[in-house]
């Protein structure tokens, strides 16, 4: 089909004057977007979308944006769930959960890694057991974001232990709000507790909650994390100031506090480059040589790593898929971190061996110094980063596994 | 579009890079490092004209292709993955940038002979220090009468003549000047060049007559700067591909305890920090390629961080690739070295990475 943006341009203009108020209720709204197809434009007719091709989508979103008009729910997990339930589920689960993602009204979290699973997803021991006509879970999962009020979670689990790895595993979504699932929070070395444990003992899943055919979990936990990536590369993106006038906006407000409440210190685990030459001035570090080369070096790493995002996204609008560039990406992120960590140390001095209140700019230092070490951890390891990179970019051999065959018999935790 | 290359764009690219593929393997290479002027005048000559490389950013008025300075660093890529060494660097890039630079009707004059590779000239502009500044020209003109010293001058052997930048000690100050190589008073030395691809020559000028081309003030001085780092940053990214490639392409190919060197994690993830640098560094290459071209307001703040990022990652590649060659790496008949040897030589030439990273962040001073 031949698109024109200049027609769907129109047609978004004259759908958001009809309808657009900015002192409706979010859920009135968010329900009234949802049945147009205008929320998720990308998605099929069928399921409150317009079949539009993604590129066609910032046309769609500056019009939005234009009016300020709001959006459909799109923060945390709900969107990730959406997509997969979108490719994967079946119509009664998209029916009976897809609206809801998207006006906001329920909460979702991912059930992916375990104490004993971090870079080998594939190798979860969280069960789930047919019994008496229900799955039965056991076991734990971490790293859960938003999990302490999730209503619903995308749990990968394993049902068949005589099958390699990846073939033994299948994925369910579970009701959160029931006995046998218990939630922790997981506290952090900077003192955050932005995660959570959660706890499966003999929890229950319906038959009709799990997701494509049973043994095909991995596939289907690909398409999460592969949507994971790309909303991670969305969320760059700047969050622009909503008026002043129109009760939707203190609505929208007060879910984006909630939602992203956990993530205040993600700045600081990115190295806060914003701050690096300011705190080189203002501490008087600037006139020192090696202060102004480590400096430098950071300064240039941040810009050439913007102009590499930005040449990958040009990539993408031209037609090449997205690929692996994304490894190479969060490597980069990960480099620059440590850059600043580092010039942030040498600029503070023996400040540097302060937090909270009593480091710099209110403890902001002290968490960058505290917080950086996740960024080359968090969503795969640089070392994993960097295998994928050789692998899948530069086609390198892969290594000999050691894990294949009955995944009883493969070495574990 | 600054950030992706047009079809056209990648066209001249794939051209360039097949042509030289074939006209400059490293069997040729070899060849060119023992011979009298250490280039294939054919070669080159069929670049310009041929493929009409002669003058890719000038306008056509003097006889060029017209295009922008972003093609003019796409050809020099593939340049330096090649490790292309004949006088295009010194003639069709210095030179004519040079004269583009200075802007007078008599400079202008002297470009579409560079064009056509009728004639080779070259840029004598650096002294004989081991530091590196833009003002640094220790040579005087007196009554139309040049004395003084260049150093580190490109094909300065094989130039038909030299444009050297120099000060009048009258009230004219700064300009560029034309010098007959062959005329008596100048003493043109060679140097014993780390790179073989690229060599260098001492010259020494003793009251030889000179024509005065036009000013050549700071501004224009820092701009003609600015242009050749740039071009030099995009070779550089080329030479470090070519390093990234050999490894890759050896560690596919080298079988130790029973399996490819490839498939361990030490040399993957060398291999995959040396791309990840490698593409930042391209990144600062081409964003600078179109400051340049753009006449951008920060574009020497640009040219600088393209530099310093080339020149650590051109060096790391080389090292890298002769490390991932193991032993045969170290030996003069593996091709490695010869790239290890621009890299080093580029590393340093127009200021190294920790110059340019000072002078970037004195660009941002207020």
């Amino acid at each position: 089909m031949n698109w024109n943006s200049d027609q769907i341009r129109r047609d978004v203009r004259i759908w958001l004057e009809t309808h657009w108020d900015p002192n409706a209720t979010l859920h009135e709204w968010r329900n009234l977007l949802v049945d147009s197809g205008w929320g998720m434009p990308s998605w099929p007719k069928r399921w409150f979308g317009m079949d539009l091709p993604q590129g066609m989508l910032p046309v769609v979103f500056e019009e939005f944006d234009r009016i300020q008009a709001v959006g459909v729910a799109r923060t945390g997990i709900r969107l990730l769930a959406a997509e997969t339930l979108l490719v994967h589920g079946t119509d009664s689960q998209r029916e009976r959960f897809l609206r809801k993602i998207l006006t906001g009204e329920k909460i979702w979290c991912q059930l992916f890694s375990e104490p004993g699973s971090g870079s080998d997803l594939a190798g979860v021991t969280t069960r789930a057991d047919l019994k008496d006509g229900v799955w039965v879970v056991n076991g734990q999962k971490v790293w859960t974001t938003s999990a302490h009020h999730a209503d619903f979670g995308l749990l990968l689990t394993r049902t068949d232990w005589d099958v390699p790895k990846h073939q033994g595993l299948t994925y369910f979504v579970v009701d959160m709000k029931q006995e046998g699932v218990e939630v922790h929070p997981l506290k952090q070395m900077n003192g955050h507790a932005s995660f959570n444990q959660v706890f499966f003992t003999d929890a229950v899943i319906p038959q009709d909650m799990r997701v494509d055919e049973l043994g095909n979990g991995w596939q289907v936990a690909m398409t999460t994390l592969m949507h994971e990536r790309r909303a991670a590369n969305v969320l760059g993106g700047s969050r622009q100031t909503r008026p002043n006038e129109g009760s939707i906006y203190l609505e929208e407000a007060r879910e984006n506090a909630i939602l992203t409440e956990p993530y205040t210190w993600y700045p600081q685990r990115a190295g806060r480059v914003d701050l690096a030459l300011e705190r080189a001035r203002s501490t008087g570090t600037i006139s020192h040589p090696v202060v102004r080369q480590e400096l430098a070096k950071l300064l240039m790493m941040a810009r050439c790593t913007e102009w590499t995002a930005a040449r990958a996204r040009a990539a993408q609008r031209q037609g090449q898929p997205q690929g692996p560039e994304g490894s190479l990406g969060k490597l980069a992120n990960s480099t620059v971190a440590r850059q600043a960590l580092k010039v942030h140390t040498m600029t503070s001095g023996m400040d540097s061996m302060l937090e909270g209140s009593d480091s710099p700019m209110d403890g902001i230092i002290g968490e960058i110094l505290l917080s950086v070490p996740a960024i080359s951890i968090a969503g795969g390891t640089d070392e994993i980063q960097k295998n994928i990179i050789a692998e899948r970019v530069l086609g390198m051999e892969k290594e000999p596994r050691l894990d294949q065959g009955p995944f009883r018999d493969v070495r574990k935790n | 579009m600054e950030f992706s290359f047009s079809e056209e764009q990648i066209q001249i690219r794939e051209t360039v890079a097949r042509f030289l593929a074939e006209r400059n393997s490293s069997i040729h290479i070899r060849q060119l490092i023992e011979s009298k002027t250490g280039y294939d005048h054919e070669v080159w000559t069929s670049l310009g004209r041929d493929l009409g490389l002669g003058g890719i950013h000038v306008p056509t008025e003097f006889g060029g292709a017209g295009l922008s300075y972003v093609e003019t660093c796409l050809v020099l890529e593939q340049m330096g993955y090649a490790l292309y060494g004949g006088p295009f660097f010194s003639s069709n890039l210095l030179s004519v940038n040079a004269l583009l630079c200075c802007g007078t009707t008599q400079a202008h004059e002297l470009i579409p002979d560079i064009v056509s590779c009728n004639q080779i000239a070259t840029v004598a502009f650096t002294g004989k220090r081991a530091g590196w500044a833009r003002l640094d020209a220790p040579s005087e003109v007196n009554k139309g009468r040049l004395n003084g010293e260049k150093s580190f001058v490109t094909d300065g052997l094989t130039a038909d003549y030299l444009l050297v930048i120099a000060n009048d000690e009258s009230e004219a100050g700064r300009g560029l000047y034309v010098v007959d190589s062959n005329d008596s008073g100048v003493n043109i030395s060679s140097l014993n060049s780390l790179d073989f691809t690229r060599r260098l020559a001492h010259i020494e000028f003793q009251d030889v007559p000179t024509t005065r081309l036009g000013d050549f003030n700071f501004e224009t001085h820092s701009e003609f700067v600015n242009l050749a780092l740039v071009g030099l940053a995009n070779e550089m990214v080329g030479g470090a591909q070519r390093m990234l490639d050999s490894a890759i392409e050896y560690s596919g190919a080298r079988v130790q305890f029973g399996r490819t060197i490839g498939s361990l994690q030490a040399i993957k993830h060398k291999c995959s920090e040396l791309l990840m640098d490698l593409e930042l560094a391209k990144s600062a290459a081409y964003r600078a390629a179109a400051a340049m071209s753009e006449q951008e307001k920060d574009r020497a703040g640009l040219a600088s961080i393209a530099k310093a990022m080339s020149s650590d990652v051109f060096v790391k590649a080389a090292s890298d690739c002769i490390q991932i060659h193991g032993g045969i790496g170290f030996t003069w008949e593996n091709d490695t070295h010869l790239w290890y040897r621009r890299a080093k030589s580029s590393e340093v030439y127009l200021g190294d990475a920790s110059h340019h990273r000072e002078q970037y962040l004195q660009s941002l001073e207020p």
